[in-house]
């Protein structure tokens, strides 16, 4: 797992969350892990194919994502960001991930992605948190922490 | 106004691509969350124009769009897609796609996309 391929990870969760929810992140650790399994109650997890193969979770405690939700959503009530609280936060991920794959990808390449998949807990029965070395990102904001697990090597 | 059909996996983007293009003064007729339904309400509702997602559970966007042209050959498709790889945007426009809209994407961006599609 090489830190290159981190690089395009970190510039778009910045980039995104800048534009979509107007939220200033800073990147304040890197660390190496074993697997990709995440450390918050809600994480959305997106597999990577194609000329790049693995998994990258996002991470969030509750009362950040539903933070970072109401900054996607500001004219909505309450209980309308709950209600879209899963998907945009899969928007969130599916964004990052997809734009980190325009970085990766250059002219020739082609790298596709699952349909975010949201896991609340770290306890899946239906998605498997790969063992893979993995670069743990974790960012601050004014709402709390993120962390985005990457674990993808290109396929020879 | 043209009457328009959003496919796309994720329910947020959905409800943001409507109030967009609803603000524009278009119909949303019908939405599906993956490609074989997007065939199946495309059959059904005719719209003039289909904003299409790539990634999706059962069928992806790209199959869809073929699928689609099959039926009618005159579809108007655009791609809505976060995966803007260079060869990824000219796989969509071969298979027939009038557009691509890159996620996240500026309002005028999508508008302006759904008015060269209808010319």
């Amino acid at each position: 797992m090489q830190v290159e391929y981190v690089n395009p990870f970190i510039t778009s969760a910045i980039e995104i969350f800048e534009k979509v929810a107007n939220i200033e992140l800073k990147k304040s650790n890197l660390t190496l892990k074993k697997n990709t399994t995440p450390s918050n109650e809600i994480s959305i997890v997106i597999g990577v194919t194609g000329a790049f193969e693995g998994q990258v979770v996002y991470s969030f405690k509750m009362h950040t994502a539903e933070r970072v939700v109401s900054c996607m959503m500001p004219n909505a009530s309450a209980e309308k960001q709950k209600l879209y609280l899963e998907s945009a936060l899969s928007s969130m991920a599916n964004m990052i991930t997809g734009r980190a794959t325009i970085l990766l990808s250059g002219k020739e390449k082609r790298i596709y992605i699952t349909p975010p998949y949201v896991v609340l807990g770290t306890d899946s029965k239906d998605v498997k948190f790969i063992e893979f070395p993995t670069i743990c990102i974790e960012f601050t904001s004014r709402f709390g922490t993120l962390e985005i697990n990457v674990a993808i090597k290109p396929v020879e | 106004m043209a009457t328009i059909m959003l496919v796309d996996d994720i329910a947020f983007i959905k409800l943001v691509q409507k109030e967009v293009l609803e603000k524009e003064g278009y119909e949303i007729v019908a939405d599906a969350s993956d490609g074989v339904d997007a065939i199946e309400k495309y059959k059904k509702f005719k719209p003039d124009v289909v904003i299409m997602d790539i990634t999706m559970p059962k069928l992806d966007g790209i199959n869809a769009i073929k699928s689609i042209l099959q039926i009618d050959p005159n579809a108007r498709i655009v791609v809505c897609s976060a995966l803007g790889q260079h060869q990824l945007v000219i796989d969509a426009i071969k298979a027939g796609a009038k557009d691509f809209v890159i996620k996240p994407f500026e309002p005028q961006r999508l508008a302006l996309a759904i008015k060269k599609a209808l010319k």
